[in-house]
């Protein structure tokens, strides 16, 4: 195998899977250091953000990309709903208490969709494109648009992180929230901002995967067992780990199928997700809070 | 992983709560379960398929019931494509429901979680309309777990000799890793290689990944295939690979099975690009008039839905057959229906087809013996309760998916 062909068809696939696990897993992540808990609605909300833009698609007759907009609008729309009417209201409960209530947040989202669109899978309609060719180095134009993405992405939440006040705010209350409040941080106020910027992430991650795959109810649902352990394999809470992670895991995910002996892949692609998870342990117990020591 | 059971207990759980008895169910009705895949990754055949169950009870109910006038009551399930929902779900049709028969699971999984893990211990009859491995047949069943639909054994000849004959000799396999993508696989390969032809390499994949690049790279780069064999479901992945292997340029030619015949391949991928591919389905070995019947009711009740939608025949017979056993086992005791069944299947008897329940119920009660030729071919089950059918072979022609051919042997 040559080393383009290691290029094409390996290390860019994991790249761009990458850096959709990255994108979820930053706003996962970046929830989690300030709500202090696991939004495990976080899949079904990238659901929601897919649809999202396949309604702006149908109805507004703009291409998906030009739909991200208002898939932004309308996840926030809903991450801020959700966190009045449950989160906000289960502040301070037991962790668990947390936890099943996203699953209950999470399975009503599923069923509003299973409602408005079926269990049939769609498409925003791109049909098959092919590949951008340049000196036998292929890559999908839109592969370009989700690796660029994820870089302006990295770069604007770092600036937002470091050189902001809310930003500084935000990183305060995740490393210490009582001390934050003291501090006379308001509160409230990042909460908010936390939702608006994670669930921004999870609408964006939502529609790439809905371009780079197809839609169905239980797309974001599938990707919340790698987005978790992007965000964990990075330090939970820690949204530049998150980003770590998720590329990780997505590039070994793709690397597991690599024929290096034979021309048989290393290891049955059936057991692709094994290989995320034998990372996070294998990690876990070297560094138990990630690579980007978490926020006990 | 601690978060991964919660999602499981939690999945769990709200398919507990959420399916519900059916509406206007009465203490009289004669219960059928009915576990679908209504979600997940065989969804997209859940409408038709579901449509056919329904279409059977009503004409069952229209024609006056069974058992002198009780109604039929099809308790609906969804098992979201997952062994263990299914087990969960049917676990609570037979011990809350108390259902008399089964109709379903979808997939072979499922059948072989509920049927051993459920049906098999508690003696209930069980008929699944579209599973389709081999390893079902060997079950140590005490004869109550029943298909009609033909297993893939006959399916992997017809599709490993349909490839040959349209000149294709070098095939990479992608395969779902689950009993029916296993199972039919074996099938294809053993009679592919006894025909002169070449597997190129041989890879189970997992459902619902957002990239299959990787593999399909590796399939496409060892030993030169000149088609992809994938076994698979167009929801679960099956549209993944056929995207990312034409966009890739990893392979143009695809050999494909019952799972991924369905509308949603061409809207998703384009009937352009799927101009030279072809698969293989059970079809129905019915005579026209027989299944004409079956799809003038079918259309007049649904006319969105196609009547020969993978498995559709399949599950109407399913339904009709069960209701016969029923009536003809006397009461609704699952020993006797499991008996009955392939009484009421098998010839000889007096032949009772689609839109005849009415006809075939008195001659049961009058004592005589009936034999139900069905929508889906003529429902003989063998001693392993296989009913053996016909395979078609499809391609697509014109955006749609179209039958060449239609093989028995």
């Amino acid at each position: 195998m040559s080393g383009l062909e290691f290029v094409n068809f390996y290390l860019i696939p994991g790249l761009v899977l990458g850096c959709i696990y990255a994108i979820s897993a930053v706003g996962l992540s970046l929830l989690f250091g300030i709500l202090r808990f696991a939004n495990f609605a976080h899949g079904d909300m990238m659901s929601w953000g897919g649809y999202s833009a396949l309604v702006a698609v149908t109805f507004l007759g703009i291409g998906p990309w030009a739909s991200i907009p208002v898939a932004i609008v309308s996840t926030v729309a809903l991450g801020l709903l959700v966190q009045r009417l449950f989160y906000g209201r289960l502040k301070g409960a037991n962790s668990v208490v947390l936890l099943i209530s996203g699953f209950g947040v999470a399975l009503m989202i599923r069923a509003i969709l299973y409602f408005l669109f079926g269990p049939t899978e769609v498409t925003y309609g791109l049909g098959i494109q092919r590949p951008f060719v340049w000196e036998g180095f292929r890559i999908q134009w839109r592969h370009m648009y989700f690796i660029g993405t994820a870089v302006a992405i990295v770069t604007a939440l770092h600036l937002f992180l470091t050189r902001t006040r809310t930003g500084k705010a935000m990183r305060a209350m995740s490393d210490n929230p009582d001390l934050a409040r003291i501090t006379g941080i308001p509160t409230d106020r990042v909460v908010t901002v936390a939702w608006v910027i994670g669930a921004s992430l999870t609408a964006v991650a939502g529609v790439f995967l809905a371009i780079d795959t197809q839609l169905s109810p239980l797309m974001g649902f599938n990707l919340l067992l790698p987005t978790f352990a992007a965000a964990i394999l990075g330090g939970i809470g820690k949204p530049y780990g998150a980003i770590v992670g998720g590329l990780v895991i997505g590039l070994a995910e793709e690397m597991s199928s690599l024929p290096l002996i034979d021309g048989q892949p290393l290891l049955t692609p059936a057991y692709k997700t094994g290989v995320a998870f034998a990372i996070l342990v294998a990690v876990l117990i070297v560094r138990p809070t990630g690579i980007f020591r978490s926020p006990q | 992983m601690f978060n991964r059971r919660f999602v499981m207990l939690s999945a769990v759980a709200a398919v507990a709560v959420m399916s519900g008895a059916p509406v206007g169910a009465q203490a009289q009705d004669v219960k059928i379960g009915a576990v679908l895949s209504v979600t997940g990754g065989l969804a997209p055949f859940a409408p038709a398929i579901t449509a056919a169950a329904r279409l059977a009870v009503d004409e069952i109910n229209a024609a006056g019931g069974v058992l002198g006038g009780r109604r039929i009551a099809l308790v609906e399930a969804d098992d979201q494509t997952n062994p263990q929902v299914a087990q969960t779900v049917a676990t609570r049709l037979v011990q809350v429901e108390n259902v008399a028969a089964m109709v379903g699971p979808l997939t072979s999984s499922n059948v072989l979680a509920v049927s051993q893990a459920v049906t098999i211990p508690a003696g209930v009859p069980l008929v699944s309309p579209s599973a389709t491995s081999p390893a079902i047949s060997p079950l140590d069943d005490k004869d109550t777990v029943f298909r009609t639909v033909t297993p893939d054994g006959l399916q992997g000849r017809v599709l490993a000799r349909t490839t040959r004959e349209r000149g294709v000799t070098r095939v990479a396999a992608m395969v779902v890793n689950n009993d029916y993508g296993r199972g039919l696989q074996a099938n294809f390969i053993a009679a592919f290689q006894e025909m002169g032809g070449t597997i190129t390499s041989a890879t189970n994949f997992e459902e619902n990944r957002a990239s299959y690049r990787a593999e399909l790279a590796t399939a496409a780069g060892s030993g030169n295939p000149e088609a992809l064999l994938l076994i698979g479901y167009p929801a679960s992945g099956g549209n993944t690979i056929l995207r990312q292997a034409l966009e890739n340029g990893f392979f143009n030619r695809f050999v494909m099975t019952d799972g991924m015949r369905d509308g949603s391949v061409i809207q998703t991928i384009g009937p352009q690009n799927l101009a030279n591919s072809f698969g293989t389905s059970g079809g129905s070995a019915a005579p026209a008039e027989t299944l004409k019947k079956y799809q003038d009711a079918f259309r007049a009740k649904n006319p969105s839905l196609d009547p020969m939608g993978a498995f559709a025949p399949q599950m109407y017979d399913a339904v009709m057959t069960v209701a016969l056993a029923i009536q003809k086992a006397g009461s609704t005791d699952r020993a006797a229906i499991a008996k009955a069944l392939r009484d009421v299947a098998n010839g000889p008897g007096e032949v009772v087809g689609p839109g005849d329940f009415a006809k075939a119920r008195d001659a049961i009660a009058a004592g005589r013996k009936v034999n139900y030729d069905g929508a889906s071919g003529p429902i003989e089950f063998d001693a392993a309760g296989d009913a053996a059918g016909a395979i078609d072979v499809w391609s697509v022609k014109g955006g749609a998916i179209s039958v060449d051919a239609t093989v028995l042997r």
